[in-house]
């Protein structure tokens, strides 16, 4: 059993003073994931810890015409009554992460900010353009959330980072297909979930991502910009060719099961097809 | 590392250890006797409290998260007269809630039943969850919490 010197930091600036005095601070917000994965009676931690559950800078949730943006200690029962958790499959997926219990105290940073994998919500962010905002003493970062991803789609959390704030544009969703794929996601499981979003106007896709992640995270750029540039509903023609795309994109993944996965993407992409009509 | 936080309404002064679990110093240092870690994983309910009113499994909370916060086990409530009406509806036509789930299920009741006039049924649902109870149907739990409700609204009314 290791003991570690626990700080509790008032506001922001006292945390980022702290990291940037002690390096190695481990952040702790809900601190299910810890409770949750160690089987001992006692819990180990790095040897200085700082507990941010408290700050109101990471524990808002602020609305404009254009965004939602909470804190990254805000505990995924407090976002269930917010874009985009409010609607009732984004509500549902969110029910899928664990019981009340832990929802009630774990949070979306440490939700998104696991190491091991991307868990349950990070393919729907993903599919929403999530922006992460990540600060240090002296300066502030914004990235796309696809910056936790490394090139082979492995996670890649740098944890001397401190995630501050996640921003979602809003934007209306009128397709929004999401499927969970093999066994438990949390904490090592074989499980990945597909979700993907559209925006459909009457003759064309405004917005369209497909998204799968777990163990690794996987996206095909060029299939969603052919979608994209293609007539609403999608001429069969061009429905073909997106398959054979996304076909091919996960062969060479050399992750993903294509056989599994392939038809799942056709039921998505024919789901989008009758979203506006 | 001294720490105070409100449990069932007074002001707990305690001693913990980045290593300690919360359900070990509500056990331990506050001599709360109807909780237990049964499975440390955040799965039976035997741990259940509510932490700002609402429920949280103390056995995946590492103590340091109790500081200023406010804590109430079923020691909390078993005097009052909304446990008596939410017990004896629990338990009206000979249901038994197994002796290991009944604390959790209890203290769920009573988080609904001061919470909200009037529970939605997916929500009663997922806090029994919770501590899900073989012997305790969820509709079974879902109408004794409705009816808890509705005595105490019919009491408030009457002068």
């Amino acid at each position: 059993m290791t003991l570690s010197e626990i700080h509790y930091p008032h506001n922001l600036q006292e945390l980022l003073l702290l990291l940037e005095r002690e390096k190695k601070v481990q952040i702790i917000a809900g601190g299910t994931t810890f409770g949750y994965i160690q089987a001992s009676r006692y819990l180990s931690f790095e040897p200085s810890i700082a507990y941010i559950q408290h700050i109101p800078e990471l524990t808002s949730i602020h609305k404009t015409e254009r965004m939602i943006s909470f804190g990254a200690a805000c505990t995924l029962s407090e976002l269930e009554h917010v874009y985009p958790f409010e609607h009732k499959q984004t509500k549902e997926l969110m029910h899928t992460i664990a019981t009340s219990a832990v929802r009630n105290i774990a949070t979306i940073g440490g939700h998104l900010m696991y190491e091991k994998r991307f868990l349950t919500l990070w393919a729907l962010l993903a599919c929403l353009d999530a922006e992460l905002e990540f600060k240090a003493f002296s300066k502030t970062s914004s990235k796309n959330i696809w910056y936790l991803a490394n090139e082979s789609g492995l996670p890649a959390i740098e944890s001397d980072k401190l995630l501050t704030r996640i921003r979602i544009p809003l934007q209306s969703i009128d397709h929004l297909f999401i499927k969970r794929i093999g066994g438990s996601i949390f904490p090592d499981g074989d499980g990945a979930y597909l979700v993907s979003a559209a925006t459909v106007d009457r003759s064309s896709i405004a917005n369209f991502k497909l998204v799968i992640a777990g163990a690794r995270a996987y996206r095909d750029y060029d299939a969603e910009q052919r979608i994209i540039s293609a007539p609403y509903p999608l001429p069969t023609k061009i429905l073909q060719n997106v398959l054979r795309m996304y076909a091919e994109s996960l062969r060479k993944s050399n992750f993903w099961n294509v056989e599994l996965l392939l038809p799942l993407i056709s039921q998505a992409l024919e789901d989008m097809q009758r979203s506006n009509r | 590392m001294n720490i105070e936080f409100n449990l069932n309404g007074s002001t707990q002064k305690v001693s913990i250890t980045s290593a300690e679990r919360a359900l070990d110093v509500l056990v331990r240092q506050c001599n709360i006797k109807s909780l237990s870690g049964a499975c440390l994983e955040g799965q039976c309910g035997s741990c259940l409290i509510l932490i700002d009113d609402r429920p949280a499994y103390s056995c995946i909370m590492p103590a340091l998260l109790l500081r200023d916060r406010r804590v109430e086990t079923i020691e909390n409530f078993t005097k009052t007269r909304e446990y008596s009406l939410l017990y004896s509806e629990i338990n009206k036509g000979g249901t038994a809630v197994c002796s290991s789930r009944q604390n959790a299920i209890m203290l769920m009741g009573m988080a609904l039943v001061r919470r909200t006039l009037a529970p939605a049924q997916d929500e009663i649902f997922s806090t029994l969850a919770n501590a899900y109870c073989d012997c305790l149907a969820p509709e079974d739990f879902a109408n004794a919490v409705l009816n808890t409700i509705q005595h105490l609204a019919t009491a408030r009314k009457t002068p």
